[in-house]
């Protein structure tokens, strides 16, 4: 018996013994030979960088290729610490024009490049013509490449359309050196019948910028390049950052470089340095063919479902460099939209247009909410969010053929795929995969422009929404307590309020709070009337008083040029300083902001002072507001260094994440559009701002940018769970009673402030009365990670099983795999290769060690 | 049959005597090499042995490397068994170059003084790095006797730890380990001179420093920086006075960045680097080199050294895994934000090999101006210098590229490599476990790193060009001519100290 399990044993058909790698950070597929099987079959070659060597992965069964011995993985020895990988397809033909089935073109290259010490950067060429799998040749690229370069990123393509005639077989690899270098090594097939590769002579196109990442458009006819640095010069605009697209139509040496803005223009000096255009990229991606989009219609209680709209021409993906993106910067960080046809213009650069947009179209049901407080479309699709930053992005598209290709969708021809989030199964047409510093790997629904959530966004007890609410204290003898108001526009379903009413309690403040999904993010925020502004608490300043009797503070430390530290950029309009904002010197006394100086040119000041991130200057001891007297504020002499708190002058709005978020104005009558306040994204984010006041606006705009596109129906929805649902409009629940579709644009918060009782005013609460409350997004980003470990995530690859041989027919090596779903392979640094389907559940992520 | 027992019994007492005698005494410390060395520190000096801001290989430089040796196996007496070696690099590296047997070349060891045992970083104390300061000092911490070493270096490179040059630290913190020196106003008062010195266990994994008024007869002051993990290491931002504190591990799921000013008073503020790296330890910081003090701008990025353990073990364990499953260089925004605190974003991160451990600036200077090299306009940013200890390797990140230049890893890479020994193909170029690390800017735009192999107890020595750091190794002055100089090994790159035996 035992030497029957034995026997069996010894005949299985590949004993596992584990993969053995060691710190891959890189990972291709290919098609070629190896030991495994006498015939041509696809692989993932895998840089197995501690190692100094690489692995072919299996993607039919996930199990190495072997070596002779049988007893350890197949080692490719390589130069030390391969960190890249490229691979393409030749695209052989016979004499008649048909194709062939051939082994493809793979390179690897090591840190920096160089394969030897001071040889300077080459390629490896790998041997996937035979089962020898070793490193055949060296592609020197030292003399091609300017000395000390280093190569940066690669990729592989095709030399030519998949529609040009073919003439000989050729494939490309793609060399990004610094230095702004592209180098191009054209590989042909040796005429010698071996089916061996060939390279030839390298050449290189001279870039002004140093590339990062490397994509290459599905005809060949172009090539996405990310880059930190800027790519060109609009003569009106400025410089143009973003996605460099080279023509690769014909002689790429020669191909003209267009910049693609990665955003919109900056439009003043809140981001230092010469008039600018875009945010510089790090990653780039190319999906093979146009994405289908959803429809944005509210009347259809299907249409985020309905995928009926091609992009004109594929998008290219790009995630955006850390850098240049924030929400004190031009645009939002994540992984932006930009369509290649477009033309530059100052609002957008080159992104996609926003398609959730009321007034470009009106099927899409906007915001009910009072007409000033509600916010406008972006001129630009926005960026998609990924945690952390995005290092690497792959896109993966509908199988070949097989079960899981989907071709039922209203738009015929379109094929779709299933991806699935805990929340439920959606079809889609492309998948973007983002691996992130984290750790995980988040998707990216490009149908829907927006990352899948684990949780809906606008439903249930997870949805976007306020979740605890700490209420003001209550008011003492003679004073009012601070409240908001419930307008009987938005209040909680099943409730009759004829009219409205101060709410002051825990539940009845959360309910007359509007959030918006998409726009409100998880944080904690205050309400506070004269309440210390975000940051300018108790901060060491420095007050002193020219000689012609002004008086100034600055949050610093030291008062002469070379010893100021410290300082806190008081006219930074992000911290929302004001004129008539109280200075408050903790114990002593009080005075009020003249002006809010970015610059101090005064004259009268004792020389050698230097106020190097500005200063306030206050209003003199008589004026309004002004407490302190002559004696504590004009005190002549050396300057003083009290402890400073910058209060604001009435009702002021922060949360953590944001901090200052505007001054709402307490609302005294029940007309739900008397003192509505919201934070609301408008156009004065794009536009050049001179004054305080204005500058300050624009900050708040930013603040208020679209985080997210939410995929949730519009109002009656079509399958409610409760009654609740099933009403419209706003069918959606308390805080969202405003909301028809979760797709329109709306204020990332919205309320009225109102003070029990409704004393007329000039009533007012007291000083540092304030409400709290906790809100949640909604929003549980998809991602996958191994089930162990997964540290240092690289670059994922897409791999279909489904798909058909260069020939055209069904690959031997998938038998049994013909309605497999798409793959994606991410090479982690702890030694193992993660795989999985989107259209599988987390429960089913493999990891290859 | 009494006489042979009385025999036998008298043979026992004295054996059993001698068995219980406390007289025997460890040998001690090797005073002509380094034995596990830890903390590197370089200095320059003129000709009268005065310390001196300037360029290795400018006239009258002279460079001095300290090295801290641990006497990590406890060979020697654990409370003497430490050392700390004044070297002249220059007698090291000029011609004729010594033979391997031994590598400290008559005239090339200054000075050596005995400390305790498992010492930890060193901090070198003298007017360029703290100015005011008159005379010089290298600070180095000892675990095995919990005190501050304050020795005395004097313009020969003697050194000297006399009275009250062992200064006690807190008894209830154990394992001082890193040292930083802090030098100027502070709240309000000018002219200060301080030391911080971490521990590795503290109560409940708490964060907690040691300030030592260098100038107020070593009086300490405990700082608190909260309790999620032990403080591993500072660095001082003299432009923004704030000190940053990297970390062990203390709590899963966290692993916080912690800094605070010293111009006024401040509480300890703090990032979650694991929020960003899952399973990210900070062990080193270094910051950029671009803070310019005329104008109050702080560094505008610091870059981390990472080990990245597996997460699920320590969160199904409650301990962190001995092992790391990687390593990670992370690159940080430091710009000020409108609070007026380091912005704290994560820019990048490059994977790196695992044990990162020190990590150091390189500078990238012309030659012409002694300035950080502009090319097209734009000042390049940092070449960052990490050491990774458990895969034997030293990694080059070049930040203005945003990848890894260079791995320092095997011997067999140089062409006609023959020397020093032993270099074997396939053995680690730098020494077993390369740990501690130091950089010394030349006069010819090229840099030197000495790295300290812990297990083989030598200093590796490489000059590079840091304006082309893929290349290598590369010849400096005194390797370009080897029949001149009399070195016959590869082109920058030779090595200080025999191996441990």
């Amino acid at each position: 018996m035992a030497l029957a399990v034995l026997g069996l044993a010894a005949c299985s058909a590949q004993p596992s013994v584990g993969s053995r790698l060691n710190g891959p950070t890189a990972a291709v597929a290919f098609r070629g030979f190896s030991r495994k099987g006498a015939l041509i079959q696809d692989y993932v070659a895998v840089a197995s960088s501690r190692g100094d060597e690489l692995r072919f992965l299996d993607p039919a069964d996930l199990q190495p290729v072997l070596s002779p011995g049988a007893v350890f993985p197949l080692s490719i020895p390589t130069a030390p610490r391969p960190l890249l990988l490229a691979s393409a397809a030749l695209r052989d033909v016979d004499a008649a024009d048909n194709r062939l089935d051939l082994a493809d073109v793979l390179v690897a290259a090591s840190a920096g490049g160089a394969g030897t010490e001071g040889s300077g950067p080459s390629l490896q060429l790998i041997e996937t013509w035979d089962a020898t799998s070793r490193v055949a040749q060296d592609v020197p690229l030292a003399g091609v490449l300017a000395a000390g370069s280093e190569i940066l990123c690669l990729a592989g393509m095709p030399a030519r359309g998949l529609t040009s005639p073919f003439g000989s077989a050729n494939a490309r690899i793609l060399v990004g050196a610094s230095g702004g270098q592209l180098a191009v090594v054209e590989f042909t097939r040796a005429t010698d019948g071996s089916g061996a590769v060939v390279p030839g002579t390298p050449v290189v196109k001279s870039l002004v910028f140093d590339p990062i990442d490397i994509a290459a458009s599905p005809d060949g006819a172009a090539i996405y390049i990310a880059t930190r640095d800027p790519i060109a010069t609009d003569a009106t605009l400025g410089a143009v950052f973003g996605v460099a697209k080279v023509d690769a139509s014909g002689d790429i040496v020669a191909g003209a470089v267009t910049a693609l803005a990665a955003g919109p223009q900056d439009p003043d000096s809140i981001t230092p340095g010469p008039p600018r255009i875009g945010a510089g990229t790090i990653a780039v991606a190319v999906p093979p063919a146009a994405v289908p989009e959803r429809s944005v219609d509210s009347s259809v209680g299907t249409s985020v479902d309905q995928l009926v709209t091609v992009t004109p021409t594929p998008f290219v993906y790009a995630g955006l460099d850390p850098d240049s993106c924030g929400n004190t910067k031009p645009i939002n960080c994540g992984v932006v939209t930009i369509d290649p046809n477009s033309t530059l213009n100052p609002g957008a650069g080159n992104l996609a247009t926003d398609r959730a947009d009321p007034l470009a179209n009106t099927a899409l049901f906007p915001d009910l909410g009072p007409p000033a407080t509600v916010a406008v479309a972006q001129p630009y699709r926005a960026p998609m969010p990924v945690p952390g930053v995005p290092l690497h992005i792959a896109i993966g598209v509908p199988p070949a053929s097989g079960s899981q290709r989907l071709a039922n969708d209203p738009l015929p021809g379109t094929a779709l795929f299933a991806l699935a989030p805990v929340a439920g199964t959606r079809n889609t047409g492309a998948v973007a995969m983002i691996s992130s510093s984290i750790g995980n790997v988040y998707w990216l629904d490009l149908s829907r422009f927006s990352p899948p959530s684990d949780l809906s966004v606008a439903r249930g007890s997870t949805r976007v929404s306020v979740t605890t609410v700490t209420p003001a204290a209550a008011a003492a003898a003679g004073e009012n307590q601070l409240g908001l108001w419930q307008d009987t526009d938005n209040q909680p379903f099943g409730s009759t309020l004829a009219v409205a009413q101060v709410n002051v309690d825990a539940a009845g403040l959360a309910s007359a709070i509007d959030v918006w999904p998409g726009f409100t993010d998880a944080d904690t925020w205050t309400l506070a009337y004269q309440g210390a502004l975000p940051f300018l608490s108790s901060r060491p300043g420095l007050l002193i008083t020219s000689t012609a009797g002004t008086p100034y503070v600055a949050l610093q430390t030291g008062t002469s040029a070379g010893a100021v530290v410290l300082t806190t950029p008081i006219a930074d309009p992000s911290l929302g300083v004001l004129p008539g904002d109280i200075v408050e010197l903790p114990g002593v006394c009080e005075a009020s902001v003249a002006a809010v100086l970015a610059v101090v040119s005064d004259p009268n000041l004792s020389a050698g002072v230097s106020f190097p991130r500005g200063a306030l200057q206050l209003n003199v001891p008589g004026s309004p507001g002004v407490t302190c007297t002559a004696d504590q504020l004009l005190a002549a002499g050396p300057p003083s260094v009290p402890t400073i708190t910058v209060r604001a002058s009435g009702m002021v709005l922060s949360n953590t994440k944001l901090g200052h978020l505007g001054r709402p104005a307490i609302a005294r009558t029940t007309d739900s559009t008397e003192n509505a306040f919201s934070v609301a994204w408008n156009a004065g984010d794009l536009g050049a701002a001179s004054t305080t006041d204005a500058l300050v606006a624009r900050s708040l705009a930013r603040k208020a940018r679209r985080l997210f596109y939410p995929s949730d129906a519009p109002c009656p929805i079509a399958s409610p769970a409760n009654a609740e649902e099933a009403s419209s409009p706003g069918c959606y629940s308390t805080g969202l009673r405003r909301l028809r579709d979760p797709l329109a644009p709306g204020p990332i918060i919205r309320f009225r402030v109102g003070l029990g009782g409704n004393p007329p005013a000039p009533a007012v609460p007291p000083r540092d009365a304030s409400i709290v409350f906790v809100t949640q997004a909604g929003l549980s980003q998809t991602f996958r990670k191994p089930v162990t470990g997964g540290a240092g995530a690289g670059a994922a690859i897409f791999f279909d099983r489904t798909a058909l041989d260069p020939t055209g027919k069904t690959k031997l090596q998938f038998a049994g795999h013909e309605n497999d779903p798409i793959f994606f392979f991410v090479p982690y640094l702890d030694d193992q290769v993660m795989a999985f389907s989107p259209t599988q559940s987390s429960a089913q992520v493999s990891s290859i060690r | 049959m009494g006489t042979r027992s009385a025999r036998l019994l008298a043979s026992s007492a004295l054996l059993l005597a001698l068995a219980c005698s406390d007289t025997t005494r460890s040998p001690p410390p090797f005073t002509d090499r380094f034995y596990y060395p830890t903390g590197l520190a370089v200095r320059h000096v003129d000709d009268a042995g005065a310390a001196l801001d300037c360029r290795g290989g400018d006239p009258g430089c002279h460079t001095r490397l300290l090295v801290a040796s641990s006497n990590f196996d406890l060979r020697f007496d654990s409370a003497t068994g430490g050392t700390v070696m004044d070297v002249n690099v220059d007698a090291v590296l000029q011609p004729p170059q010594q033979s391997l047997q031994p590598l400290l070349p008559g005239g090339a060891q200054l000075g050596l003084a005995r400390i305790g045992s498992f010492a930890g970083e060193l901090a070198v104390l003298d007017k360029t790095t703290c100015p005011g300061f008159e005379g010089a000092q290298v600070l180095v911490a000892s675990r095995s006797q919990n005190a501050l070493y304050r020795v005395t270096i004097d313009p020969t490179g003697q050194l000297t730890c006399g009275a009250g040059c062992a200064v006690p630290l807190e008894s209830t913190f154990g394992d001082p380990y890193g040292v930083t020196v802090a030098c100027g106003t502070f709240d309000g008062i000018p002219q200060q001179q301080r030391a911080f010195v971490t521990y590795l266990r503290t109560p409940n994994s708490e964060g907690q420093l040691s300030q030592i008024d260098l100038t107020n007869n070593n009086a300490r002051t405990q700082k608190d920086l909260g309790s999620i993990a032990p403080a591993h290491g500072t660095v001082y931002d003299p432009v923004s006075t704030r000190l940053f504190a990297t970390e062990r591990f203390g709590e899963v799921g966290k692993s916080p960045l912690r800094w605070f000013s010293l111009a006024a008073p401040e509480t300890p503020s703090s990032a979650d680097i694991y929020s960003l790296i899952r399973g990210a330890e900070v062990r080193g910081m270094a910051l950029s080199t671009d803070a310019d003090a005329t104008t109050s701008t702080p560094p505008s990025r610091g870059y981390l050294a990472l080990r990245i353990y597996d997460a699920d073990v320590a969160t199904s364990t409650g301990v962190r895994p001995s092992a790391d499953v990687g390593g990670a260089l992370a690159v940080m925004d430091l710009t000020q934000g409108p609070s007026g605190q380091p912005a704290m974003h994560l820019l990048n991160v490059v994977p790196i090999d695992r044990g990162a451990s020190e990590i150091r600036i390189v500078p990238r200077l012309d030659p012409t101006t002694g300035l950080q090299k502009v090319v097209a306009g734009n000042r390049l940013r940092d070449l960052v210098a990490v050491t990774c200890t458990d895969d034997n390797t030293v990694a080059l990140y070049d930040d203005d590229t945003g990848a890894v230049s260079k791995v320092f890893d095997i011997c067999g890479g140089i062409p006609g490599e023959t020397e020093p020994l032993p270099c074997a193909l396939g053995d680690p170029l730098m020494g077993k476990q390369p740990f501690g690390l130091a950089v010394e800017k030349l006069a010819n735009g090229h840099a030197r790193l000495y790295v300290g192999s812990f297990d083989r107890s030598w200093v590796n020595v490489i000059e590079i060009d840091p304006l082309n750091p893929a290349a290598g190794p590369v010849a400096g002055p005194t390797t370009a001519n080897p029949a001149a100089t009399g070195i016959t090994g590869p082109a920058g790159w030779v090595r200080i100290g025999p191996e441990r035996q």
